[in-house]
């Protein structure tokens, strides 16, 4: 019985079309809106003909595209009939279905709907969403293609619990509290960083444009930003870490609000998110590693970022994870003691890297950018390339070093568990049958010392453990295939 | 780092090791093939860089030829490298597991178990269908660095370990 979304999918698909429209054209909007001084009147008819005259068409094309888009489910299979020129029927068989999500983005909230995102395998990878539904049709259609899903295991291997059958018991909640410490202990320097290359970004582009006049007005709005002086520089570094720790806030704030992790019997799943509510679900089997760190002030709470690695079946697609802020140290326990067998009584042997690794790469992140500034210093005598002269070659040792003597990688019998950072720690769990090749490779460096980097690779994610002595190297890499050879479990 | 794993050290003494392989070399019209298909497309590449500065008014001589100099002399160096590289390329088929290893400056050896490949292609460029020769593509779930690509196999040899690896594939499967 073929059905049609509910009707705010026309609503919905306007605001994706104007969306990718928008995000196609927005430096050249930007450029008109910056022009609108010169060559008035025929310029404005002609904009905003262009503007009235696309909205119209979207508007349109929306409305047909509500009235012509069918699905349905029939003969185990999910039918999608769609399309306003071309007119394409989908037809996707339950088995292909690798996971079903229910999200929403703000307008899905003003509008009381969902949609629902259906991950599929196959050569294109490809992913179908239903844009607009109402969210008791999605979770009935979902429990349903699960549970047909499960129907189809159970032919085929003779054991199964429908998947909405399974009770499910709460890992984790995060109040406004726990929230608002995951918030405020976020990594504010990498918004920085990514705001400051916005901004460069954004000023090449469209500086040209604009023109000096807009540049200078800008400018003279703060002149304490005058980039001359050294205070000018240091207003900068303080204004900017200031937006970068407000808007860090905002988006933790965002994404992970009135989180709540579950777990059923075989699957995980994430509910979280103010302005774009996501439903994400991992079934365990699928899971590939798991990754839990911290930070310095993270630590002092006692708090992790918890990442479940799992692969997306077939060569393509991307990888879904789940991310947890604010897991403390039990919460993490628990969700490894149930997605991997015997992990608690693993005993884990460690081994370090070795100092050549400092040795190795200090020359490049040290030593280099220490003779270049010391370059640029010493000929073009000005002062302030001192500081990067001495300040590279110092900072990158000490780095360097502390990073070589805190990596540990921890073996066990079954399992894979490397330790890394400086500042922050990350821990890794990664069960050896997972593995999906493994790589030697020694540098010509490495070669005269006997070292090599070991890579082990999984569909979750790659570990990379550098300069081991080639004999530790080799025995892993013999022992963690045997691992993967013999075993009769399925990795995913 | 002397003692490896204290609790399985019986096990690693007893496993097979990767160390103690002799790997197949690749057909020796493969270096040929390697280089021909580098020259040519270096070549080119530099020809069509000459013609654009002859073409182009004002372009000072010196810049040109130290251009050409450094594209000429990078060619050399990748003439060197592969030719010598060339040695060090092997594969080896086990029971369980496909290896391969390449690399001059830097030595790699990968291994991707049977069980782990996503599925295996023959591929020819068109130099290397003049020769006879092909190459195989192994894919896993791991990510393109977790692949394998022979090259410099004989048409035929590719085909055949195709074949086998298909089989152990549908075999693991099946258990």
């Amino acid at each position: 019985m073929p059905q049609r979304q509910s009707e705010a999918a026309i609503i919905i698909f306007i605001y994706n079309f104007v969306v990718r429209i928008l995000r196609g054209a927005w430096p050249i909007l930007l450029v008109l809106f910056f022009r609108s001084g010169d060559e008035q009147s025929r310029w404005e008819i002609l904009t905003n003909s262009v503007v009235l005259f696309g909205g119209l068409f979207s508007l349109a094309v929306s409305i047909v595209a509500y009235y012509r888009y069918f699905y349905h489910v029939e003969d185990e299979q999910l039918i999608i009939q769609k399309g306003v020129f071309n007119r394409s029927r989908t037809k996707l068989p339950f088995e292909r279905i690798q996971n079903l999500h229910i999200e929403q983005n703000v307008l899905h909230r003003m509008l009381s709907v969902v949609s629902l995102r259906i991950e599929s395998a196959g050569s294109t990878g490809s992913e179908v969403t239903i844009d607009a539904l109402k969210r008791p049709e999605a979770e009935l259609l979902r429990d349903y293609i699960f549970e047909q899903k499960e129907e189809i295991a159970v032919d085929k291997e003779g054991e199964a619990t429908a998947a909405s059958a399974q009770p499910s018991s709460l890992v984790l909640e995060l109040s406004l509290s726990d929230l608002l410490r995951v918030g405020v202990t976020q990594n504010h320097l990498a918004t920085a960083g990514v705001i400051v290359g916005g901004v460069f970004g954004f000023v090449f582009t469209v500086a040209g444009t604009i023109g000096e006049e807009a540049w200078k007005q800008l400018s003279e709005l703060s002149p304490r930003l005058q980039p001359d002086t050294f205070m000018g520089y240091v207003y900068l570094a303080i204004a900017l870490f200031i937006i970068a720790f407000v808007v860090t806030l905002l988006r933790t704030v965002s994404r992970y609000y009135q989180l709540r992790f579950y777990e059923q019997r075989d699957a995980f799943s994430l509910h979280a998110g103010l302005l774009n509510r996501r439903e994400a679900r991992m079934q365990k089997r699928k899971i590939q590693l798991v990754r839990w760190a911290d930070n310095p002030l993270r630590r002092l709470l006692g708090l992790y970022r918890l990442t479940i690695h799992q692969a997306v079946s077939g060569r393509v697609g991307r990888r879904e994870n789940i991310s947890i802020p604010g897991c403390r140290q039990a919460q993490v326990d628990d969700v490894l003691h149930s997605s991997f067998e015997g992990v608690e009584g693993a005993a884990f042997e460690n081994h370090g890297i070795s100092k050549h690794y400092y040795l190795w790469f200090w020359r490049f992140y040290g030593l280099l950018p220490g003779l270049i500034f010391g370059g640029l210093w010493w000929f073009l005598g000005e002062p302030r390339f001192a500081l990067p002269a001495f300040g590279f070659p110092i900072l990158a040792l000490i780095y360097l070093r502390v990073y070589q003597q805190r990596f540990q990688l921890g073996v066990s019998a079954a399992y894979l568990r490397p330790v890394r950072g400086v500042l922050g720690r990350s821990y890794d769990l990664l069960p050896m049958y997972k593995v999906q090749s493994v790589s030697i490779t020694q540098s010509f460096y490495q070669r005269r010392r006997q070292l090599a980097t070991v890579q082990f690779f999984t569909a979750g994610g790659d570990l990379t453990v550098p300069f081991v002595p080639l004999k530790l190297a080799r025995a892993l890499q013999d022992y963690v295939l045997y691992k993967g050879e013999s075993s009769r479990e399925e990795w995913m | 780092m002397d003692s490896v794993f204290t609790n399985a050290q019986l096990a690693v003494e007893e496993l097979p090791r990767a160390a103690s392989v002799t790997y197949e070399p690749l057909s020796r019209a493969y270096l040929s093939v390697d280089l021909l298909g580098l020259w040519l497309g270096r070549l080119a590449i530099l020809f069509i860089f000459l013609l654009y500065t002859y073409l182009t008014e004002d372009f000072p001589n010196w810049l040109r030829w130290s251009i050409a100099g450094l594209w000429g002399f990078l060619l050399l160096a990748s003439t060197l490298i592969r030719y010598f590289g060339f040695k060090i390329k092997g594969y080896a088929v086990r029971q369980h597991d496909l290896m391969y290893r390449r690399g001059l400056l830097f030595r790699t050896l990968t291994v991707v178990p049977f069980s782990r490949i996503q599925h295996s292609e023959v591929q020819q460029g068109i130099i290397e269908r003049q020769f006879g020769l092909a190459r195989l593509a192994v894919y896993t779930a791991g990510g393109s660095q977790s692949d394998i690509m022979i090259p410099g196999l004989k048409q035929e040899q590719a085909e055949q370990i195709r074949q086998f690896l298909s089989q152990k594939l549908a075999v693991d499967e099946e258990e």
